[in-house]
Parts: structure tokens; C-alpha cells; sequence
């Protein structure tokens, strides 16, 4: 029989793969965790659209749970000092 | 001298269409070539790759490239690396080529390399043939990267790679997936052929300064990491006649 529910560690994993094979987002650097009934989603994407596509589908996947987004999109500072080797 | 610019895992998809060409604008004053470490591409489609050398319409430079994981991920490598190659990146795999700045030449041997792991804790060629095709893999492109840096004859020689060669640069990165980011044969092979830099990508988490066994610097370029359009790297040297007659003219020539 199969376990009920299904415990988080699997449901994050779950996410993740959809997160690495759904067209709108595509990246592995995406992490989930599910702590006291909330889904927190860290790491970093390329582009607002990805993130914002990270809201929408960790939504409709863990409806019951409330979302934090807090996936970053790298800055882009200066090139910094270049390095004499 | 030589100026390197360099920089991995922008993952351009169609969605960031315009967002890095304003970064490079300024590249072709600071630097004399564009390397790139891989993951130029979101998952690998045509559609992103034509995005992707869009984007580097004005960079002015030559520009080498070695291709990701996730360039690979539609299965589209070869029209990826076509569309690149048509738009004049050159696209290395198990390949070498030089580049001729001002007199002075720099090669470059290039592979996406693969995984494995590091000395003590890394996959073995043997048992399950899976196994066997995962780290037979990795090998075959560390032989092929050794030979090629061997074969270059140029004043400075670069490794560029997407995996990494050396445990250094993947400190922040879980210890669990090292053996998914790079493997030791990798280093190993730039250290017996020798080089004057190792430049990769892949970890997002990784920190950006390492070193090979052998003490040959390893830079991981990530955007994520470095937070930047790309780093830039000098090799000074005495200036030849042509680089004090003015900037040099950078002519790429395949080995």
C-alpha cells in the first residue's frame, strides 16, 4: 500500500523534476523544501519569467501549502578586477 | 599581453532575448577573446541558440565556446552547435584552436567534460554497464583534452571545460553532487599535458577560485558565482612591436 500522504522529501523531489522538465523554466538550480506545511523554492533562475513560472506551477503541483518563492536571478555587477596570472 | 574575458551558464532562452547584449559592449575594449564555459542555451533549442548569438552580435572579439549539460537536453547539439559555428563561435569538443593577438598566440583545448568525482570518493568503470558508459565517458574526453592541450604550441595554453577539473571551486556546492559536476580525471589530464588556466562553469554553488592537484588555477565562471557579464583575465608579457603599434587584430585559426 502505498504511503498516505505522501511524505514531503518525495513531493519536493516531485517538484523539482517538473521544475527541470516544464518548458516555461528548464533549471536545476532550483531547490525545494517543505517545512511546517510550507513549500520554500531557493536557488537561482535566468530570467523573471522563470521565477514567476516557478510560482505558478509549485502552486497548481502543492495547492495546500504556501508558497515561498525566494529564487534569485544573478546580478550583474561589474566585471570586477581582472586578474593577472 | 592577453586579455580573457570569460563567463558560463547564462541558460538564454527565448525570454532573454536582449538581456546580455548591453553587458557586452563594453568587452571588445577590455578584453581580446570571449570564452565561454557552457550552458549558453536554457535546454538546447535552435530557437535559444539563435537568441544566444543575438546576444553577442556587438561583442567584437572572437568568441570559444564548449557546450553544457543543458545544451544538450533537447538533444539538439549538433543544430545548436551549427547555428553557433554559423554565426562564427567557435564550438570546441575534443578539439583545440589558437588565437593570434598582437604576435603572441593563445590556444585553447576545449571539452564540455563530464562527472565522476574526486580522489577518494569517485565512480569506478566497473560493474553495471551503465557504470561503465558514465565514467568510460568522462575518461575519454580527459584523454582527448590531454592530447590536445599537448598539441598546443602557443605562448598560452587554457583549458575550457563546463565540469570542473578540481574540488576547490565546488565548495558551497553540496558535497552529495561533486560527483556530478566534475571529475579528477579531468584535472589530471590538464596537469600532465600542462596549462596556464583552467576556466569551467556548471557550479551554480560553487565558489569561483581553485587550483588543480598540480597548482594550475582553476576559475569557475558561472554567472551565478561571479555575479558579473564575465571575468576578465591578463596574461602580461613584453609587449611585442604589433601590440605597441596599436590594439591587435585577433585572427582565429583552427588548429
Amino acid at each position: 500500500m502505498p504511503h498516505e500522504p505522501e511524505p514531503d522529501d518525495y513531493l519536493c523531489e516531485q517538484v523539482r523534476r517538473t521544475l527541470a522538465h516544464d518548458d516555461r523554466v528548464g533549471e536545476l538550480d532550483v531547490h525545494v523544501a517543505i517545512v511546517a506545511g510550507k513549500v520554500f523554492v531557493t536557488g537561482s533562475v535566468a530570467t523573471e519569467l522563470r521565477r514567476d513560472a516557478i510560482s505558478t506551477i509549485v502552486g497548481e503541483m502543492l495547492p495546500a501549502h504556501e508558497l515561498h518563492n525566494d529564487v534569485s536571478i544573478p546580478l550583474m555587477h561589474d566585471t570586477g578586477e581582472i586578474e593577472h596570472l | 599581453m592577453i586579455r580573457i574575458a570569460a563567463i558560463a551558464d547564462v541558460h538564454v532562452g527565448e525570454d532573454s532575448a536582449g538581456k546580455l547584449a548591453p553587458h557586452y559592449e563594453r568587452l571588445r575594449d577590455e578584453a581580446d577573446v570571449l570564452l565561454v564555459a557552457g550552458d549558453l542555451t536554457r535546454v538546447g533549442t535552435v530557437a535559444e541558440a539563435r537568441t544566444f548569438v543575438s546576444e553577442l552580435r556587438d561583442v567584437g572579439v572572437p568568441v570559444v565556446a564548449v557546450l553544457g549539460n543543458h545544451d544538450y537536453e533537447c538533444g539538439n547539439d549538433r543544430e545548436v552547435t551549427a547555428v553557433l559555428r554559423d554565426a562564427g563561435v567557435q564550438v570546441l569538443e575534443g578539439e583545440r584552436t589558437s588565437v593570434e593577438i598582437g604576435g603572441r598566440r593563445l590556444g585553447i583545448a576545449g571539452t564540455k567534460g563530464f562527472g565522476g568525482g574526486f580522489v577518494g570518493a569517485c565512480a569506478s568503470d566497473f560493474g553495471e554497464p551503465e557504470m561503465k558508459l558514465f565514467i568510460r565517458h568522462t575518461q575519454q574526453l580527459a584523454s582527448r583534452l590531454q592530447e590536445n592541450l599537448e598539441a598546443l604550441d602557443t605562448d598560452v595554453r587554457v583549458a575550457l571545460l563546463h565540469y570542473s577539473p578540481a574540488e576547490g571551486t565546488l565548495h558551497g556546492e553540496r558535497l552529495e553532487i561533486w560527483p556530478f559536476l566534475g571529475s579528477y580525471l579531468l584535472g589530471e589530464a590538464v596537469d600532465h599535458a600542462g596549462a596556464d588556466l583552467v576556466i569551467h562553469g556548471h557550479a551554480h554553488g560553487g565558489t569561483e577560485k581553485g587550483h588543480t592537484a598540480g597548482g594550475i588555477p582553476v576559475r569557475n565562471v558561472a554567472q551565478p558565482v561571479v555575479k558579473a557579464p564575465y571575468r576578465l583575465f591578463c596574461f602580461d608579457g613584453t609587449q611585442t612591436e604589433d601590440e605597441s603599434a596599436g590594439r591587435p587584430d585577433a585572427v582565429v585559426e583552427r588548429a
